[in-house]
């Protein structure tokens, strides 16, 4: 009980502009698709030379139609701006080791083949605890929550298209409340590239609404539960590149947000954002289910017509990552 | 009524590599021995013979033959007679093509692109990659095609004989009938797709390779370790 006043003060004592950010919501990365790791089940092809026909090795094909695959990450990392808050304000200095940990549990429910495309549908659910470890934003440690259901069409074309729609929900683990959740219908488009034998690009590109319901907005208790609403556009390009035992995996993304619902005294025009993103990611695999990662990335976000509240902001994080995933 | 030039059943040949030889058929233009090269017409009837490390497509709008080094194909109509060696077949039609080796026979339907592998048994294998349609067996009943399932085609009069699933991927990186020719199968998206669709369902993989069937009753494995998955 005494922890939880001491972390109460720590909150007005940074009140209020904390309380126009606490963790931004629309910044978290939401997993509403399963683990591409599924689709790449590809044990250790044996050595053998070209003949005309090729080699011949049997496999054993699963029997039941749904396959279920969950795993567990753990992820520690530092965070220059966990707040998403912009540079010259209070919380701009609040930097902090963040530590995440996920357990995610999906199935597929099937194939469809057909000639020129296989339909696979698929759900999935997670549950991510985040803490602050090392400043005073503990009292912001989170819980989240998230479910989705989709369907891939992979075509023969090469492009896999896809569309489902996801649930998500954050509670303070302080006040053990519901500060955010949102519903988001998404459809979206991959194509890889095989730019030579060790380096493939994949190209994602998706647009979706956030249907949102999301604690009132400290600095405008006008707006509307829902004013997080948004469509979004985001397209990203990465690469992964093979160097010995290691999968390196820098990555480009641009998200564009226009907000419907947020036209206030404060937000005449309507909000917009765009955010950009480069990442960085190394994997190591320890064996064929476990795997280590180092990660660093830098995000960067420009907002148009805000009037008085300011959601620019610039963040960095680099940290490592285990994850452990298996099909069962 | 096709007899000279102009028949629908002849081929072109698309690419020669190495050393190939035609043996017109009887009744054909040209009836000596020829050495076989690229843009040489294959006539309905005609048996072409690969030498060691030579390979040969041949190809018109309904089919697409590749040949490996060392085997012997006839094509007459809508049969392939494969002597010896081995051939990739992709069949761009609907109607039956029969396919015959040394001592077996199989009728097959529908579009596929398949790879078929001569025993010592007088039989073959029957590989497909993609497609959908039936092998048809002169003994015995008819099974759909399935990507990446391995038949055995045994005796004669034919049956069909035990089926593997097989590692579709790892025979796409190591078949020269797939990788050594200039230009990629015209049905190679497919053949990426079929490879995608298995991926998701493998279980597991057998460190082991499937080998010449010296006998109706053997099939040669070639073990290299344990298996994995479960």
């Amino acid at each position: 009980m005494k922890t939880n006043i001491t972390k109460l003060m720590a909150f007005f004592a940074t009140a209020p502009s904390i309380l126009l950010s606490q963790v931004d919501p629309t910044t978290i990365e939401r997993s509403n698709q399963p683990p591409s790791a599924i689709t790449s089940a590809e044990g250790v092809n044996a050595n053998v030379d070209t003949s005309d026909a090729g080699a011949q090795r049997p496999i054993f094909l699963k029997t039941e139609n749904i396959s279920v695959f969950g795993g567990v990450d753990s992820k520690i990392y530092y965070d220059d701006n966990p707040l998403s808050t912009q540079k010259n304000s209070i919380l701009s200095s609040q930097r902090d080791a963040v530590w995440s940990n996920t357990a995610h549990l999906g199935a597929g429910l099937g194939q469809i083949e057909m000639q020129d495309a296989v339909i696979t549908p698929y759900i999935g659910v997670s549950y991510t605890k985040t803490e602050f470890l090392a400043s005073t934003l503990d009292w912001l440690d989170y819980t989240s929550t998230n479910a989705y259901i989709m369907a891939n069409i992979q075509h023969s074309n090469g492009w896999s298209y896809r569309l489902g729609v996801s649930y998500a929900s954050d509670s303070n683990d302080l006040t053990d409340t519901e500060t955010y959740s949102e519903f988001y219908p998404n459809v979206g488009v991959l194509k890889t590239y095989s730019h030579n034998e060790d380096i493939l690009g994949i190209f994602n590109m998706s647009i979706g609404y956030h249907d949102t319901d999301a604690d009132k907005h400290a600095l405008d208790p006008t707006l509307s539960r829902s004013y997080l609403d948004s469509f979004d556009v985001i397209g990203s390009y990465g690469i992964q590149y093979y160097f010995k035992d290691f999968l390196i995996s820098p990555s480009y993304s641009a998200t564009y947000k226009t907000y419907t619902k947020s036209n206030t005294i404060h937000e005449k025009n309507g909000r917009e954002d765009l955010i950009h993103s480069l990442n960085l990611k190394i994997d190591y695999s320890l064996d064929n289910d476990l795997n280590l990662s180092l990660f660093g990335g830098f995000s960067k976000r420009d907002t148009k017509d805000t009037g008085a509240i300011p959601y620019d902001f610039t963040k960095g994080t680099a940290g490592l990552g285990l994850s452990l995933s298996t099909t069962f | 009524m096709f007899a000279q030039g102009e028949n629908e059943h002849d081929l072109e040949c698309t690419f020669s590599l190495g050393t190939n030889w035609l043996f017109p058929a009887v009744g054909n233009k040209d009836t000596n021995l020829v050495r076989f090269d690229q843009n040489s017409t294959f006539r309905n009837g005609d048996s072409l013979h690969t030498k060691e490390q030579s390979l040969c497509e041949l190809a018109n709008k309904d089919l697409k033959i590749r040949l490996g080094s060392n085997s012997i194909v006839g094509i007459k109509q809508k049969k392939i007679s494969l002597t010896k060696g081995t051939v990739l077949i992709y069949k761009n039609f609907e109607g039956n093509l029969n396919i015959k080796s040394k001592q077996s026979n199989l009728s097959t339907a529908g579009q596929y692109t398949a790879i078929v592998d001569c025993t010592s048994n007088g039989g073959f294998k029957f590989i497909p990659l993609e497609g959908k349609g039936l092998i048809i067996p002169a003994k015995g009943e008819s099974k759909e095609i399935f990507r990446g399932r391995l038949t055995m085609i045994l005796g004669s009069p034919s049956q069909l004989g035990s089926a593997y699933d097989i590692d579709l991927l790892l025979l796409l990186k190591s078949s020269r009938l797939i990788n050594a020719f200039p230009t990629s199968l015209p049905s190679m998206k497919r053949i990426s797709l079929a490879i995608y669709a298995q991926q998701l369902r493998i279980k597991g993989k057998y460190n082991a390779l499937i080998g010449d069937a010296p006998t109706d009753d053997n099939l040669q494995m070639w073990a290299f370790g344990e298996k994995e998955g479960n």
